[in-house]
């Protein structure tokens, strides 16, 4: 029991490390866009494993930069997460 | 005005790439400019010559203020151009483009065709004196209330898309108090034009237009602190520098204007009323960099891909 318990707590673990690795790379992204702190609270309701990420992100960046400008630094978001 | 003037399909205009380093030419242009008025008043007071310093407002102060209104059309209707229909920031954008309209036909007016400047070619027709005066003051009317309640409206719009955001800042006690300054200021001018009302003055028509223009002020003021607060919220970033940008603008007008007015009543006399004519100048500039700066980001994030040490495998 105990090792599961410490395989379950583990596998958190790196899922939460995964989750502030992915906002840490996608901040790195849109930061300078945006703002710091704006990009902090932009992120914050992301969930660690980014499911709700492009549909939290895009918005936002399309109200300020127009959706052409908004689509490609999205599509270039994504680029950058696949590769690391 | 987007459609009918095109100015974003000029050929120089039609891709992005122009905008890299558009914001450093405004930026340089503006401070070359200042620094050569300065050297101008420099001049002025050690031969005791006004010319230096009234040709130097009158011919090449002109045609900055001529350049930077234009500047400032042309890359807000490029901006527009960006944003797609049903976007408020495209709003935003036609409106503030419609104020830089309003700006350079103003500064055209007021500057140059209603002047004795040696731009004015209008004065080959030896045209009679009221003419000159009654350009001035349509300039002054399109340059002052029309142009300020465009930008106020356009600045209205990107502060609603803060707000949707969730970005949208709160004011300080420091604002509350500068606000209630300027609307104290305001209430002593509308007192002192009732009374004179009151005593039998007969405004006109140009006047009466220009009364509008510092509610106008105190609105555009209220924008400006919201958008500064805003920016500070976020963090400074490529797109705030352009919301940045015009509240430095208005900051510097608001200035401008309380100058005017100190001036008027004899509480700046001459020549230190002289050094409120250098703040149009960088606010101009500032007017005119806040689309080179939406325009630099927007190049930005369409030229990320392109950027990346990937770039070459994904083509």
């Amino acid at each position: 029991v105990l090792a599961g318990i410490g395989q379950w707590e583990s596998r958190r673990l790196d899922s939460q490390r995964r989750g502030e690795a992915l906002k840490g790379r996608v901040a790195a992204e849109i930061g300078p866009f945006l703002g710091r702190r704006a990009t902090r609270r932009l992120l914050d309701p992301v969930s660690s494993g980014g499911e709700n990420l492009l549909c939290t992100i895009e918005p936002v960046l399309a109200h300020f930069l127009g959706e052409k400008a908004a689509s490609e630094l999205v599509s270039h978001v994504v680029d950058a997460i696949v590769r690391t | 005005v987007h459609r009918r003037l095109a100015l974003h399909r000029l050929p120089g205009l039609r891709d992005l790439e122009f905008s890299r380093g558009c914001s450093t030419f405004i930026l340089v242009l503006t401070v070359g400019y200042l620094a050569a008025g300065l050297l101008a008043a420099a001049a002025w007071r050690i031969t005791h010559n006004d010319a230096w310093f009234i040709e130097f407002f009158n011919l090449p102060g002109a045609a900055l203020l001529v350049t930077l209104a234009g500047l400032e059309l042309a890359l807000s209707l490029r901006v527009a151009a960006e944003f797609s229909p049903g976007q408020w920031m495209r709003t935003a954008w036609r409106l503030i483009a419609l104020s830089a309209l309003c700006d350079l036909i103003g500064a055209l007016a007021s500057q140059i065709f209603g002047t004795e400047s040696p731009f004015n070619l209008l004065r080959i027709f030896y045209p009679p004196p009221f003419v000159a005066a009654m350009t001035r003051d349509f300039g002054l009317v399109v340059g002052g209330p029309f142009r300020f309640a465009f930008l106020a409206a356009g600045l209205f719009w990107s502060l609603r898309v803060y707000r949707r955001a969730g970005f949208l800042g709160r004011l300080a006690a420091v604002d509350w108090a500068v606000l209630a300054m300027v609307f104290a200021y305001i209430i002593d001018e509308a007192w002192g034009l009732f009374q004179a009302l009151e005593a039998g003055k007969q405004p006109a028509p140009a006047e009466i237009m220009g009364w509008p223009v510092d509610p106008l002020l105190w609105v555009l003021l209220l924008e400006a602190l919201l958008l500064y607060r805003s920016v500070r919220e976020t963090g400074v970033g490529w797109i705030g520098r352009c919301w940045g940008a015009f509240s430095i603008g208005i900051a510097l007008i608001t200035l401008g204007d309380v100058a005017i007015w100190a001036t008027n009543y004899g509480y700046l006399p001459w020549p230190w009323s002289s050094l409120g004519w250098y703040v149009w100048m960088p606010a101009a500039g500032a007017f005119a960099i806040a689309p080179a700066y939406q325009l630099e980001a927007i190049h930005q994030a369409r030229s990320a891909r392109e950027r990346t040490p990937w770039a070459a495998e994904l083509r």
